[in-house]
């Protein structure tokens, strides 16, 4: 992960956003998939939920 | 060892990129067709895409790096035009340009394919979109794709 797509994704760049959460998610998905698992589904929608609205304030810091 | 991986589907990424930008909307629409029909017609866009997107007449790939990775010059139906970095794959379009965004995804659900839809005008030098009609625009362009598919499928 290149520190210009980061800055490129904080200026507005919507593609740099779209290639840093395509580079992200096998990442995210390896420490997410287990604790998915050990908790149940009620859980898993508001920890997702909460995962998004991160999303939404990582774009923005 | 099995260790099991979380993943995103193209409509679970789409709406977690639109969470991104202020003032983007998701539309969503799951049309009685098999993803592939789906999909065909959305990523042709040389053909389809000035048929269901609002205001949009055209497009033209101008370069293809051949891994998804396009640029596309389009014209609105009032006649101005748009150069779009495009990222194109099975499910996922996301297209910019200076001054536009079209997001586009499309995932296999029971019964058919669960389309989403975002996008509209940039705000110049910020991650956000001019929030009037987002919404409405979302749902006039899955209802005319899926008019399109429909009739792709006769």
């Amino acid at each position: 992960m290149s520190a210009a797509l980061v800055r490129a994704a904080q200026r507005g760049d919507t593609m740099a956003m779209n290639d840093l959460l395509r580079e992200l998610t096998p990442y995210l998905g390896r420490i997410c998939g287990p604790r998915l698992l050990a908790v149940p589904v009620g859980t898993v929608k508001s920890r997702l939920a909460r995962a998004r609205l991160s999303f939404r304030n990582a774009w923005q810091s | 060892m099995y260790w099991p991986v979380a993943d995103l589907d193209p409509v679970r990424r789409l709406r977690v990129l639109a969470a991104g930008v202020p003032g983007a909307r998701v539309a969503e629409r799951i049309l009685p067709a098999p993803f592939d029909l789906v999909w065909e017609v959305a990523s042709d866009l040389e053909r389809e895409f000035g048929t269901f997107e609002p205001d949009m007449r055209d497009l033209r790939i101008v370069a293809d790096d051949g891994g998804g990775r396009l640029v596309a010059e389009a014209r609105s139906k009032y006649g101005m035009r748009a150069r779009f970095d495009v990222d194109l794959r099975p499910g996922w379009c996301w297209m910019q340009s200076r001054f536009l965004l079209v997001g586009l995804a499309a995932t296999a659900v029971p019964g058919g394919t669960l389309v989403a839809q975002t996008g509209g005008i940039r705000v110049p030098g910020r991650t956000a979109l001019v929030p009037l009609g987002v919404r409405r625009a979302g749902e006039k362009a899955l209802a005319r794709l899926a008019t399109r598919v429909a009739e792709r499928a006769r």
